[in-house]
């Protein structure tokens, strides 16, 4: 956004959020939220809907989310009045360069629930979208030039909202672990997704043609890492992952410890005296230091990040920590293969199953692992 | 088994009115993708993101 804005230095702009900002689990979840929130107010955010965890998250940090004037939701209903607890629109005016007009956009927030057994805190509910949405949309049309509704939604209630609602100009949406797709026209609407994780920044370039109809022109910024870090920022992100990753180890350190039982893993060096071909291609891998990659970043006991770089993550007898089971950090042979202890044993009796590229789908998703192509990745670690 | 001439009938038909219910109702149509980043011809832009959970960085 930097880039652009020192391009385009004289085009008003607005940054505006669709919901699903905050981590709603984990214990480190407040720390992670505190670090976000703090970077989030430096990119003054003009707008904001708020979706299922946001509240929650929000309230925990001491943010007066109800005394804001940015944030929005017109389906998070306040239990006591039985009328949005927040705004549920916003009208943002944007003044055209050489023209005394102000452009008026209006924004809708919707939110959906990812699970229907999560209780609401006390004071508030979520109400079902599409009518929310019924019920607001003719008001804010009265009230803007173009009309953009925020939808922290699955795809088909986007789609269900286009294809019920004529008076929406942009749906712009995306939800938990949901990937984009392209630009679509249903009905009125134009449908934008927003990436998971805000691995993309979506923007959208109006030309307001005077007395005609707007037109609109949809771009995505992938934020690779040929983007060159904006310092303010980078020193922020460099502070905050160190403080996070101490407030981590904190609480493994204040885990009880796991009984040993018995070994469910044999680890890789098992494997080696009868496979030492493998083996030798495994060591050479990045499978081999898969926790040294999460080291670097300062990871290595972030819960989000550490089950798809270790051995038997989940499962009895796998990975804990890396204080409890250092043994079992890296993607080990078993990682893959499942359990070789009794196949150790008993080489010719318990014999391990054979692969298919399925097996690297469990870790190289496509959020977790965009660039993954298997015959290209399968020949770096071919045995 | 149905008689030839009928199933060609049927068939025409039934494309006829696809065809027809595709003209008037069309389905999603794509945005065109293709387009100049560094064009100045604009007046504003909204910038949005989404679905952040949390993450200071993505994943991978």
């Amino acid at each position: 956004m930097t880039e652009n804005r020192a391009k385009f230095h004289d085009k008003p702009h607005l940054h505006v959020e669709i919901g699903n900002y905050m981590q709603g689990m984990g214990d480190d979840r407040g720390v992670k939220n505190r670090w976000l929130w703090q970077g989030m107010q430096r990119l003054d955010i003009q707008v904001l809907n708020v979706a299922e965890d946001d509240i929650a998250e929000l309230q925990a940090l001491g943010v007066n989310v109800q005394g804001s004037d940015r944030f929005i939701s017109a389906n998070l209903i306040s239990t006591k009045t039985g009328e949005p607890l927040l705004k549920p629109y916003l009208v943002r005016q944007i003044a055209l360069k050489g023209s005394s007009q102000k452009y008026r956009v209006g924004f809708l927030g919707l939110s959906g629930r990812e699970s229907f057994l999560k209780t609401d805190a006390a004071g508030y509910t979520w109400a079902d979208p599409q009518a929310s949405a019924k019920k607001w949309l003719p008001e804010l049309r009265k009230a803007c030039d173009f009309l953009i509704v925020l939808a922290c939604l699955p795809a088909r209630e986007a789609v269900q909202l286009a294809v019920d609602n004529s008076n929406i100009d942009i749906i712009v949406t995306g939800f938990k672990h949901q990937m984009s797709g392209p630009p679509a026209r249903i009905n009125q609407s134009t449908i934008l997704y927003a990436e998971d994780e805000g691995k993309i920044l979506g923007e959208v370039r109006f030309s307001v043609a005077r007395g005609q109809k707007v037109d609109v022109q949809p771009f995505n910024h992938p934020l690779t890492r040929n983007i060159k870090d904006e310092a303010e920022m980078a020193a922020l992100i460099n502070q905050a992952k160190a403080a996070i990753s101490q407030e981590q180890r904190a609480l493994v350190s204040q885990r009880p410890p796991v009984s040993a039982g018995p070994l469910s893993f044999a680890t890789s060096h098992s494997c080696a005296p009868c496979h030492a071909a493998a083996f030798e291609v495994w060591q050479k891998s990045q499978h081999s230091h898969a926790i040294e990659i999460l080291k670097k970043e300062k990871k290595e006991f972030d819960s989000a990040c550490v089950g798809c770089h270790v051995t038997g993550n989940g499962r009895p007898g796998g990975f804990v920590n890396l204080n409890q089971t250092p043994q079992l950090a890296n993607v080990q042979c078993e990682a893959c293969h499942g359990s070789g202890i009794q196949h150790a044993e008993k080489p010719t009796e318990a014999k391990m199953a054979r692969l298919t590229a399925d097996a690297c789908l469990t870790c190289h998703t496509k959020s977790n692992s965009p660039e993954f192509e298997f015959v290209s990745y399968w020949s770096k670690i071919k045995h | 088994m149905p008689r030839p001439r009928n199933v060609l009938i049927g068939l025409s038909a039934t494309l006829a009115l696809s065809g027809f219910l595709f003209l008037r109702t069309p389905l999603a149509q794509q945005a065109p993708t293709v387009a100049n980043t560094d064009d100045p011809d604009f007046d504003f832009s909204i910038y949005y993101t989404g679905n952040v959970r949390g993450n200071l960085e993505p994943c991978g």
